[in-house]
């Protein structure tokens, strides 16, 4: 009886285990294993109209990842996507805890309308918040234009930098930074904070001593969560980042889409699905420790 | 200046607005080096706020607070020497029992060996020594309240503020943890401000009690004074069971109630007052000065009344007597009295208001020649109230 229960269950769980297997877990095996030199059977399609493929004879080889890293523009991107989402997703979790913060101590109406506005670019499509920037930030955009006006000639411009890259990803990701850890703030009652305060810490030694770390899983998801969104985002650096270095997404797109080299595309996408995983850690840590200290009641 | 006892705690005219509405409306108060005063009254009359005031976590509008001397009225709460016991605790799930309670004193950059003495020191004082690495999570509700009641006394504070801390507990944890804080309080000689809205916590723990409503101290006196002399009707009708009636003085009794039932009092108990007078008072009689007494079946007297319900309570009986036009007292009686039949209600002690402030109190009672006045434990008293 237990035993067709629990085949019972395990029918009612596989056919979207199967959609997940054959949709996402096979191209993925697939793709690996291209990268890894396999270019026959199923690869033999996108291969057939590759350039530069590395096969090999043997079982795998290395070829292609040795291939990719050997190339200047790869690593200048490689440097760049870095960069980029560790400033972006500093800066994020910096400007979304001001924000929370401050409505959570202020409990007032200004409080209230920051952490409304902070939601607002949620709403507003990724590719129009893209060429708002542009037309912010570029040589005839509307801060040049106004620098211009009041005789500051020589004011930089951002216009296809990294730097309207870092800007415009912190647009994107701060919503969720201040939904996450405002969310997180309204689970921890005031009076956590004020007997920090009333032991003699000051506002800041409270908030970091006490306040982060009872805020911790929702500050660490924000971070790989952010983290992962800007490594991975193509929209944003292809609309408004440079030709070259720009983050791997664009240099994926383009080492598959203009260069035709299909192989070297998904050696990028592996280097970044390996980056992704690396941040993920401290959520993988984070979600297992707060499991364990509050026998799983805490998500 | 010789001589006078530095006050722990001098809070003078102190107002707060929140809302619109004004919370606190200029109280003046003091505690004595080494006192506890509770401030007790029903929800939003103002005690939390006169304490979070205390406490930094709130400016005042106005006013003035001193503590041991020192005004602090604009400190922020981590430069004042207060330490506050929260009515959740607020302890830090992240850090064990002892990191939460050494906390205080790291911030105060103390050698690691002298907190470890301290924080070991108050453990053995509130028996938790074997939960030191413990989190906080993992304890019951009573061992929170302690691990909270060592945060704060490791601290050595001037001034102990304590939040409702035994709201959360229940009955018979509470009446424990209660004599615990008492006795560690008296111990270490703390000036310590209790807020609670138990009368019966209050009457058994403070030195004094401030009774506030509406954002005013009606009375601040010892548990004894406010309860045998409320000063104003609503600390008499707030503190302990009192039986309030409209009614007048008549010869030998009052007359009370809309059916003008005449209630004879005991000899001396209106001695100064004259023995007809027609102002309208309220009468105010806590029940065990009501003596009840049955009366044969055959005795006809103009004032007999009926038990109507009765409430035993161990060593005394809560009676209800019941008289003509629905008009009743309470009064709390040996378990030996014959409730079955007619009886008669005698007042051997009341207090008379007028305006909503005491005019008139009489003469405390004399025991009867019997020994049948009922002797009542101050925890009986708030039991009562219900």
């Amino acid at each position: 009886m237990k035993v067709l229960r629990r085949f019972g269950q395990l029918l009612m769980v596989a056919p979207p285990l199967a959609i997940i297997a054959v949709f996402v877990g096979l191209p993925i095996v697939i793709s690996v294993i291209y990268t890894l030199g396999h270019v026959g059977g199923l690869n033999s399609a996108v291969s057939a109209i590759a350039l530069h493929d590395v096969s090999t004879r043997g079982l795998l080889t290395w070829a292609a990842y040795s291939q990719v890293f050997a190339e200047h523009d790869f690593i200048a991107s490689l440097i760049a996507s870095v960069v980029v989402t560790i400033v972006s997703t500093a800066v994020v979790l910096v400007v979304s805890w001001a924000i929370a913060l401050y409505a959570w101590r202020a409990r007032s109406r200004l409080g209230r309308v920051l952490s409304a506005l902070a939601i607002v670019p949620m709403f507003i499509p990724v590719v129009i918040a893209s060429y708002a920037m542009l037309q912010f930030w570029t040589y005839d955009g509307f801060i040049k234009t106004v620098a211009n006006g009041i005789g500051m000639a020589n004011f930089p411009s951002f216009g296809y930098s990294l730097q309207l890259v870092v800007i415009a990803e912190i647009w994107v990701s701060v919503p969720f930074g201040v939904l996450m850890i405002s969310a997180g703030l309204t689970g921890i009652p005031p009076s956590a904070f004020e007997a920090a305060r009333d032991a003699g810490a000051s506002v800041a030694r409270a908030t970091w001593g006490i306040l982060v770390p009872m805020n911790l899983l929702p500050t660490i998801i924000v971070t790989c969560f952010t983290g992962i969104s800007i490594l991975g985002s193509f929209t944003v650096p292809y609309l408004v980042g440079p030709t070259s270095p720009n983050l791997l997404g664009p240099e994926a797109t383009e080492t598959f889409t203009n260069f035709h080299e299909s192989q070297q595309a998904e050696v990028m996408a592996m280097v970044l699905f390996g980056l992704a995983i690396i941040v993920a850690v401290p959520y993988v840590w984070a979600t297992y420790r707060t499991n364990k200290t509050t026998g799983g009641q805490a998500t | 200046m010789g001589g006078e006892t530095t006050a722990g705690l001098e809070i003078t005219d102190l107002s707060k607005q929140l809302g619109g509405n004004t919370v606190v409306k200029g109280i003046s108060l003091s505690a004595r080096q080494g006192e506890l005063v509770c401030l007790l009254g029903p929800s939003g009359c103002g005690k939390t706020t006169t304490l979070r005031m205390i406490g930094g976590f709130l400016k005042p509008d106005g006013g003035r607070i001193a503590i041991a001397g020192r005004d602090v009225t604009d400190l922020p709460p981590e430069r004042r020497p207060t330490a506050m016991v929260f009515q959740n605790y607020a302890l830090w799930p992240h850090m064990s029992v002892y990191k939460n309670i050494a906390y205080g004193l790291r911030l105060r950059k103390m050698h690691k060996r002298d907190i470890d003495e301290r924080v070991d020191a108050v453990l053995k004082m509130v028996n938790l020594a074997h939960l030191r690495n413990r989190s906080p999570v993992a304890l019951s509700g009573g061992e929170q309240q302690r691990v909270a009641l060592a945060r704060a006394v490791v601290l050595e504070p001037s001034l102990l503020l304590l939040d409702e801390p035994l709201s959360n507990l229940d009955a018979k944890l509470r009446v424990g943890v209660r004599e615990e804080i008492r006795e560690i309080q008296q111990r270490l000689q703390i000036t310590t401000v209790f807020v609670t809205h138990d009368q019966d916590e209050a009457l058994s723990i403070a030195d004094r009690i401030a009774v506030m409503s509406s954002g005013n101290i009606e009375q601040c006196a010892d548990p004894d004074e406010l309860y045998r002399r409320p000063e104003c009707r609503f600390v008499a009708s707030f503190i302990g069971t009192m039986n309030l009636f409209e009614g007048r003085v008549a010869s030998g009794g009052v007359v009370i109630g809309p059916g003008e039932v005449f209630v004879p009092c005991e000899d001396g108990v209106l001695s100064d007052l004259p023995a007809e007078d027609c102002t309208r008072w309220e009468i105010a009689v806590r029940p065990e000065d009501v003596r009840v007494s049955a009366v044969g079946a055959t005795d006809v007297l103009p004032h007999l009344g009926s038990v109507v319900r009765q409430v035993p309570h161990g060593h005394f009986k809560e009676v209800l007597v019941g008289f003509d036009h629905e008009v009743s007292i309470r009064s709390f009686v040996g378990p030996e009295v014959d409730c079955s039949g007619p009886v008669v209600a005698t007042i051997r002690r009341l207090l008379l208001y007028r305006d909503g402030a005491l005019a008139y109190e009489s003469r405390s009672p004399q025991a009867d020649a019997d020994g049948r006045r009922i002797p009542l434990p101050a925890r009986s008293v708030a039991e009562m109230t219900g």
